[in-house]
């Protein structure tokens, strides 16, 4: 794997935290923003688990719907945030389809949540849920990985294919191998881009549909090798996606083997150890305000493709922010308190504050408050593809 | 002697015939039209059918026995001699009524006519008519009085009128078959919220661009609409309740949508209640008031005394969303069918509800409902519904009216109320203060000597049934599905749930009742439904007549939008997948497990009996009649017990080793495109 | 108008031996007279008979059926007359008598039988009991079965026969209350008064205007007179009150005589005034203001009927399979009293079925337990008088319903649940109890339970 000359490489954590001991100094207090970033940290995190009502600690999924409800899709239910605080779950017996829940979705037109489970897609409107699977709809897999709402269209990435449900007539229709490019039916996301659907493909990459037309395009790996970027920024990371976000013409891209942005003409891909990606092992991405909020195995990953932020939690538990600026050395600090989990699954980011969904409970990160808010990186395009 | 004589003759003649067939050089149409009528008389006359047409019809029936078979089981149907596609007489048959805010006109919809009249209301007579196309059913007027907006049940649109010029000035298009429609005054501008039966959803329309803003999904069939003063919110009631599973409580439900935002905000359930029309808002007490139908299709029809089968009453949802509570309309030894429209007295102290089943307008006393609702324990409250004593607290009167009254209008001062007698084409005009009558508005002459009307007459008076407790229009809403299934005990007490037919587009679809018994409407509705479900006389013949006629005037469902022209591409590949005789492989279907086998076109139905392996855990029989599929999007839930909850699960849950037609080499493309087909018969 | 006319003076050797000779004394006869008309033109419909009264006009109003006794020595039947011309037909021809004819909506009619002795108690089998017959049949079939008396008929609108009853014949009568059953004998129900203390109850009719009104007296009072009162059919156990403006009358008779007039029959005013016929109506505020209509001096009209207003009563179909000796029974609920259900807790686990024996006492039919949410499904002796009594675990009786219901043959029959509010609807729940086929009680499975159905006392 190529390392780029114009950046240090990552010190391993433990090489930190020996530099730090080393040092003797003092670090620097968590507390403070930092002035120069070009989007906002998290200072500290408040974290939920069953002592505030959320059934079960793994929490796959997160969203603030535009009435600012919270909403979490845990191993054991679908959980709403009440005004008290704590959360109140939902599960079989409220109708839900399957206690677990992986992937949450909100048409804005209607505020209906679209809730995706190991066994079927739910509607929830206004208290009502309504479940449809893949026995009695059109639903081409119960297994809903991803869901998104595109205009009248509700989209899930499913074992068997991508679904797309159109709510005026009730029609559901399939893409699969057998109809579209995908090699194979197995779709972990789906995002919609614009006035296309973005749907990621578990070994196909990214299935690029254009409703219009009808037509697909696909985005594979040219590389073609699962391990290694043997030619960084040649398109896709990896072939097998994670998960995908959409902001503004600007596609990220989670795969198993590393992370990838495309804005509809050039790619730019990182993998840990050649940048600063705590991991290769990407789950989910949030997009906002042109900054990728990616969660992994090892944490949580904040950059508009130039700075980077990570969040980890050693082992002693205890939370580090490492802050990345272009050609300066890594800065790491404690945090006064940690991520519920490093193992991140789910995001859900605003102006007012980030919500991580891990696999030990739901974490709250309190923002610092920000200096320099951009809408974009003031970084120029040629810095963005570095 | 003579008589024999003429047997002779006419059996000469018939074996001469079809002699002369085979050497005739007929089309394939003509010969086989010949065939059946030479079949047919032979029949009569007690002749056996020859060889040949006994092989053709094992071999196209794949049943051995075909004793029980004729030609028309396949031949001679044609869509054309259905009664419902025949031209019939049109009666003007009000519906929705709205005064102009100065209260000098009544705009009246009639939805059978196309046409929307104002009338006058201190001449009472009909100052304009404008042609509305597309069956104009429910209608709303802007605060201004210079629009009026009109729903077009079978052009799934709403038109907005000029009332100045009385022309039709915008468009929109909605969902499937519009009813209910509301105006509402935003802050983000002028609202339409318009209640889609046929789709399961409210739009929202911005009125002024008549554009459709949002599509809100609402309960089953959504039907009244009534908007808060504020704008701010609309209340759609849904006609239909939904069933989770055939052996659970029903529920309908009240939808609340925020129409700035364009959401759904609350959903009230109807626990065991259906058939709600219309909501009337009591902002001052905070409560929502909805008719409906509390209706016990759980229960083995054993009576019907005691409100065993269903019963009216009243939806009081409080607007906080902390309770419904539902009142009875009904009484001890009396029932008042079909509760349609419900409006509030301006002052509050009163409500007038119509009764279409039992042809009356109950006037109610809201201050003593109220004072009971506030005072009733919690468990007093909830089996309110129950106690056929408590409506005797607060009914007023009864006033009677002419047949099948469904909407009212207030008049502004709320001095007269207006009653739409829907099927004598009249309006009564009732004084609110003294409870008087004052006189009829006449549209029309009632239709007395059409034979359709008189059966729709039949078909909505709940005269026929013990105590007048429902009609034939209860379980049948506009001749179609209520969407439960029922216990009746005419075999017995057992476990044994079946499912509510649709009599849309049933004209020629002999035999009926699942089990395939009764060979004709008049059968089917006669003295042993008299027996079982009635509990009363049977009809009279010249009643089961004009009854028959207006059940076979329905024209099927529809769960297609009017706007869709052509088949989709996934609709034609259905169309495909149901006439297939071989599988995608090449294999071939056997004859008897081919979908159009069974249900052959025009009917989709052979109205023969079949076992496709569908018999439930306690059904009786392995046989059923095969029903057919015109309208079948539209009548959820499926099979003779209503165990398929969806045209899915026949296959996907209920399919038994490739007997319900071969479906085992489907992937779900397929079987989605398979559902699309079904969905545009 | 139809009047019972009876003699204004009874011979004084005369002892009445049963109910109607104490009504109908001899001479009484059954009158055509028009109201306000003159008695000559009076045309007696049961000439020459030794007595004769209780009219009931027919539903087409051409003809009347009443009770008669052709001598002193015959025993009362009914009669049917045309109203124009012609002669009174016998109808029955019953040992001990028949009484209280009335039309039904199939053009049968049914009455009581036997008619009870002078001084009878209101127990044992000798209380008369309803029967229903073609007119010229002479087979009646038998519409009740045990209860302590079945008489007063009447036809409501709905189709249904209305009339007076002890109830169960176990328990002491307090009261005479209203119940009603199918033309077939099927769906016997409480209809009301049933818990209304120290009263008798006669002549029940069903007004246009949603009413039934009768006439009451004590218990224990030997007049033939009473009060007025009416209950609302849309509240029939809780809207009893007295007629407005007939307090203090004498009434013999009452008969709705159109939407809001009531034919009265009652003493003038006066020590020697005889009974007539009075219009009630709406105005009427006391006798004084009541309008005599008709007033033979020579007789006391102490009977008045007129054909039924309003629209001809439904009919039905019957349910009754003869053929079979047993019906079903079914209780959503047996722990279901208005305020209590199994949902709750099962206080009850079991119900135990019973019927009086000949002697007098109770006899053990037999027991099934209840499923989870009370439910019962019961196949039950046809034509039997029987009662139930619910069990909790350790056997001690929850709750009790004497002996007073039956099911007909094949009649599939239902209850709520065990003394709910009478007007009760159920809950829409599936009863656990049809998931499985009908329990059969030992004393079926024996052979034993089934009585035959008797017809009336040879």
């Amino acid at each position: 794997m190529n390392t780029h000359p114009s950046r240090p490489p990552l010190p391993s954590r433990g090489l930190a935290l020996a530099l730090i001991l080393l040092a003797g100094a003092p670090t620097q207090a968590a507390a403070e923003p930092a002035p120069d970033l070009p989007f906002p940290v998290i200072e500290r995190f408040e974290n939920f688990g069953p002592d505030h009502g959320i059934p079960a600690s793994k929490v796959h999924a997160v969203l603030k719907t535009t009435d600012a409800e919270l909403w979490i899709g845990t191993w054991d239910g679908l959980c709403r945030r009440e005004p008290s605080g704590n959360f109140r779950r939902f599960g079989p017996e409220h109708g839900l389809s399957h206690k677990m829940v992986l992937c949450l979705a909100e048409d804005q037109q209607t505020g209906d949540l679209w809730v995706g489970t190991m066994r079927g897609l739910n509607r929830v409107s206004a208290g009502r849920i309504t479940a449809y699977t893949q026995t009695d709809s059109g639903l081409p897999n119960n297994v809903i990985y991803g869901v998104a709402v595109s205009g009248d269209r509700v989209w899930v990435a499913t074992a068997a294919g991508a679904g797309e449900l159109q709510l005026k007539t009730g029609t559901w229709k399939i893409y699969d191998h057998n109809n579209s490019l995908m090699h194979e039916p197995w779709c972990y996301a789906v995002t919609e881009a614009g006035d296309k659907i973005m749907i990621g493909v578990w070994g196909g990459g990214i299935v690029e549909h254009d409703p219009r037309l009808g037509s697909f395009k696909e985005h594979r790996d040219p590389d073609r090798d699962f391990h290694f970027d043997l030619v960084p920024d040649d398109g896709p990371i990896n072939d097998i996606t994670s998960w995908l976000a959409w902001e503004n013409g600007v596609l990220w891209q989670c795969t198993y083997f590393g992370m990838s942005r495309y804005d509809g003409r050039n790619w730019k891909t990182w993998v840990e150890g050649k940048s600063p990606l705590l991991s290769n092992f990407t789950q989910f991405v949030w997009a906002h305000r042109g900054v990728a909020w990616i969660g992994m195995d090892r944490g949580l990953s904040v950059t508009d493709g130039i700075t980077w932020v990570n969040y980890l939690v050693d082992d002693n538990d205890q939370g580090i922010q490492q802050i990345h600026r272009p050609n300066q050395p890594v800065e790491i600090k404690p945090m006064p308190t940690a991520l519920a989990n490093q193992f991140v699954l789910g995001l859900q980011v605003d102006d007012e504050e980030a919500w991580i969904a891990t696999s030990k409970g739901l974490s709250r990160g309190i923002l610092a408050a920000p200096t320099k808010l951009t809408r974009l990186s003031e970084a120029t395009p040629d810095q963005r593809n570095q | 002697m003579k008589t024999r004589g003429m047997i002779i003759l006419s059996v000469a003649v018939v074996i001469g015939l079809g002699g002369l067939l085979a050497s005739l050089n007929l089309n394939t149409t003509k010969r086989q039209s010949l065939r059946i009528f030479v079949h047919d008389r032979k029949q009569a006359l007690g002749l056996n059918p020859g060889q040949r047409d006994l092989e053709h019809m094992r071999i196209m029936t794949g049943l051995k026995d075909v004793s029980n078979v004729s030609c028309r089981h396949c031949h001679g149907i044609e869509l054309e001699h259905m009664r419902w596609n025949k031209p019939r007489r049109r009666h003007p048959t009000p519906e929705g009524m709205v005064h102009s805010p100065d209260g000098g006109g009544l705009f009246v919809a009639l939805a059978d006519q196309n046409q929307v009249v104002e009338i006058d209301t201190a001449t009472r007579a009909i100052k304009r008519r404008a042609t509305v196309p597309g069956k104009p059913i429910g209608l709303a007027i802007a605060p201004a009085g210079d629009r009026l907006f009109v729903t077009c049940r079978e052009a799934d649109t709403v038109v907005a009128l000029n009332t100045a010029r009385f022309e039709v000035i915008g468009t929109a298009a909605v969902g499937i078959s519009p009813v209910g429609v509301g105006f509402a005054q935003t802050p983000n501008g002028d609202r339409l919220i318009v209640a889609n039966t046929g789709s399961g959803d409210a739009s929202v329309i911005d009125a002024s661009s008549m554009t459709e803003l949002a599509r809100v999904n609402t309960g089953r069939e959504p039907y009244g609409v009534q908007t808060s003063a504020d704008g701010r919110l609309a209340f759609v009631a849904s006609r239909l309740a939904e069933m989770p599973h055939a052996d659970q409580a029903p529920a309908a439900e009240l939808t609340v949508i925020d129409t700035v935002r364009t959401r759904a905000v609350k959903r009230y359930p109807l626990e065991s209640a259906h058939l709600s029309e219309s909501i009337a808002l009591d902002a001052n007490r905070g409560w929502a008031l909805t008719p409906m139908v509390r209706v016990r299709n759980l229960i083995p029809i054993t009576q019907v005394a005691r409100g065993w089968v269903m019963s009216s009453g009243i939806a009081f949802a409080r607007l906080d969303g902390s309770e419904v509570v539902q009142m009875p309309l009904d009484e001890a030894n009396a029932y008042f069918a079909d509760p349609a429209d419900l409006v509030l007295h301006p002052r509050g102290h009163r409500a007038y509800i119509t009764s279409g089943g039992g042809d009356v307008v109950t006037v109610l006393d809201l201050d003593r409902m109220f004072e009971w609702l506030e005072e009733a324990s919690p468990a007093a409250r909830q089996r309110a519904i129950h106690d056929l004593e408590l409506a005797h607290d607060y009914v007023v009167a009864r006033i009677p009216t002419r047949r099948n009254p469904s909407r009212l209008a207030l008049s502004p001062d709320g001095n007269t109320l207006y009653v739409a007698e829907r099927l004598e084409d009249s309006i009564l005009l009732i004084d609110t203060r003294t409870l008087e009558t004052l006189g009829r508005i006449e549209l029309g002459d009632g239709g007395a000597d059409d034979p359709i009307r008189r059966g729709e007459r039949i078909f909505t008076t709940a005269a026929k049934t013990f105590q007048s407790q429902f009609s034939c229009r209860s379980c049948h809403p506009d001749g179609h599905v209520d969407g439960l299934t029922y216990d009746f005990d005419g075999d017995g007490i057992g476990d044994n749930m079946l499912d509510n037919r649709s009599l849309q587009g049933l004209a020629g679809t002999w035999p009926f009742k699942w089990n395939g018994q009764n060979p004709s409407l008049a059968v089917q509705c006669g003295p042993r439904f008299a027996k079982v479900l009635m509990r009363t006389d049977p009809f009279s013949d010249d009643e089961l007549k004009d009854l028959v006629a207006f059940i076979e005037s329905l024209p099927p469902a529809r769960s297609r939008s009017a706007h869709l022209t052509e088949l989709t591409p996934a609709e034609r590949r259905g169309r495909d997948i149901f006439f297939a005789t071989h599988t995608p492989d090449g294999e071939g279907i056997p004859r008897d497990r081919q979908c159009h086998h069974c249900h052959a076109p025009p009917l989709y139905t052979s109205r023969m009996k079949t076992d496709v392996g569908t018999r439930g855990p306690t059904s009786l029989i392995d046989e059923f009649d095969t029903p057919h599929l015109l309208g079948i999007g539209a009548s959820a839930p499926y099979l003779h017990d209503g165990r398929a909850r969806t045209l899915e699960e026949l296959w996907t849950l209920y399919q038994t080793n490739d007997l319900h037609g071969v479906s085992s080499y489907m992937n779900k493309h397929q079987l989605n495109d398979l559902i699309e087909f079904l969905k545009t018969l | 108008m139809v009047v019972t006319q009876i003699p204004l003076a009874v011979r004084d050797d005369f002892r009445p031996t049963d109910l109607l000779d104490d009504r109908y004394p001899p001479g009484s006869r059954v009158a055509l007279v028009q109201p306000g008309s003159t008695p000559s033109r009076t045309r007696v419909l049961s000439p020459a008979f030794h007595a004769a009264g209780g009219p009931v006009i027919g539903p087409e109003g051409d003809r009347v059926l009443f009770v008669g006794k052709r001598t002193a020595a015959s025993t009362w039947q009914i009669y049917e007359s045309p109203l124009t011309r012609g002669v009174p037909t016998a109808q029955t021809a019953l040992p001990q008598g028949a009484m209280d004819p009335v039309y039904l909506t199939d053009g049968r009619f049914a009455f009581s039988s036997p008619v009870p002795k002078t001084g009878q108690a209101a127990a044992g089998r000798d209380l008369p009991e309803l029967y229903a017959q073609q007119p010229g049949d002479r087979q009646p079939t038998r519409l009740t079965f045990g209860l302590a008396g079945a008489t007063e008929s009447t036809i409501l609108g709905d189709g249904r026969i209305l009339f007076v009853s002890g109830g169960s014949p176990q328990v002491p009568v307090t009261n005479l209350a209203l119940f009603t059953i199918n033309t077939d004998g099927t769906e016997l129900s409480a209809f009301a008064a049933q818990h209304d203390g120290q009263a008798r109850i006669r002549r029940p009719r069903e007004t246009a205007d949603g009413r039934v009104l009768f006439l009451s007296s004590a218990l224990e009072s030997t007049s033939t007179d009473g009060q007025l009162e009416h209950i609302f059919t849309a509240r029939p156990f809780s809207s009893r009150a007295a007629i407005p403006g007939t307090a203090g009358m004498h009434i013999r008779a009452a008969e709705p005589a159109s939407a809001d007039q009531v034919w009265v029959t009652m003493p003038g005013q006066g020590t020697e005034a005889t009974y007539g016929v009075y219009v009630w109506s709406p105005q009427t505020t006391n006798q004084a203001s009541s309008t005599l209509i008709f007033d033979d001096p020579q007789w006391h009209e102490v009977e008045v009927a007129a054909r039924r207003p309003g629209p001809k009563p439904m009919g039905r179909l019957s349910t009754v399979n003869e053929n079979m000796p047993t019906g079903l029974l079914l209780c959503l609920d047996a722990n279901y009293t208005g305020t209590t259900s199994s949902q709750e807790g099962m206080a009850a686990t079991r119900v135990r079925f019973l019927r009086p024996s000949p002697e007098g006492a109770l006899e053990w039919l037999g027991e099934i337990p209840l499923q989870a949410d009370g439910s019962f499904l019961a196949e039950v002796p046809a034509n039997t008088l029987l009662g139930l009594e619910t069990l909790d675990d350790a056997g001690q009786v929850v709750s009790r319903l004497p002996p007073a219901f039956w099911v007909r043959p094949g009649e599939n029959r239902s209850c709520v649940g065990c003394h709910e509010p009478h007007s009760t609807c159920p809950e829409n729940r599936r009863p656990l109890a049809v998931r499985h086929p009908p329990a059969r009680l030992e004393l079926i499975q024996q052979g034993l339970a089934q009585q035959p159905s008797p017809s009336p006392a040879q």
